[in-house]
């Protein structure tokens, strides 16, 4: 599925889906999760992953 | 054309603003021509003394020009200052009510803008105290000097506004750091 596609499912921005998919949100509403899951068919845990910052 | 497209947008979206920066200007104009025309008699009164007499709207300074030439200068620096700052502060609004907009209001243009005027605000009551004890003192020491409220009042009112601003500078800081995580908030 390409961005545009998903963006049109999920009915956020392509701007929004950017900062999402290049880790500058700065959170996600639990809306958004749940359409995002609901059109990519799978788990919160499969497209969120807990990295310990350094320092 | 952008900025006549921007004005028009403006008035429609944000009336009340557009009627504040006019009003904001006018004084603006006002005390740029008061500003302006100060220096002006001032700096003429050197080539002509009986200016002195009437340096703008009746101010009359004639007689400490003629007692003591380096306070007369000092003085009319001091006054310069403080009408200058004032000009300056109106500048600085007419900013701000141009670059504020309601849809993101928290942004850095404004609130450094904010802390620009609460600076400004301080430096025109520090010097408007300072106006005011350096008339007291040459009144004191018998020279012709009027009295000049209109330049020198109010000194305790600005510092007062300073604080405020400065205050709502802080604010406004919090205020782009919480727009800024909504924004970010997908």
């Amino acid at each position: 599925m390409s961005l545009n596609e998903l963006s049109e499912k999920v009915d956020i921005t392509l701007s929004n889906l950017s900062i999402l998919k290049t880790g500058k949100a700065k959170a996600i509403r639990f809306s958004t999760l749940e359409a995002i899951c609901k059109a990519l068919n799978c788990q919160p845990g499969d497209i969120l992953e807990y990295v310990e910052e350094n320092g | 054309m952008n900025l006549k497209q921007s004005w028009k947008e403006k008035w429609v979206s944000q009336p009340g603003l557009m009627l504040i920066t006019i009003i904001i200007w006018s004084i603006f104009i006002g005390l740029c021509i008061q500003a302006g025309t100060l220096l002006f008699t001032s700096i003429y009164s050197f080539f002509n003394p009986i200016v002195a007499e009437n340096l703008y709207e009746g101010l009359n300074l004639h007689g400490l020009m003629s007692q003591q030439i380096w306070y007369y200068i000092g003085l009319v620096a001091l006054l310069l200052q403080v009408v200058g700052l004032k000009a300056y502060m109106f500048y600085l609004m007419t900013k701000i009510f141009y670059t504020i907009n309601l849809d993101h209001p928290f942004s850095k243009k404004v609130s450094v803008l904010i802390s620009k005027i609460a600076a400004v605000c301080f430096r025109i009551g520090i010097l408007a105290i300072f106006a005011t004890g350096s008339l007291k003192w040459l009144l004191k020491r018998g020279f012709d000097v009027p009295s000049m409220d209109s330049y020198t009042g109010g000194a305790f009112e600005y510092l007062l506004m300073s604080a405020l601003l400065y205050a709502i500078a802080q604010v406004f800081k919090r205020g782009m750091e919480i727009q800024s995580e909504n924004e970010l908030t997908i």
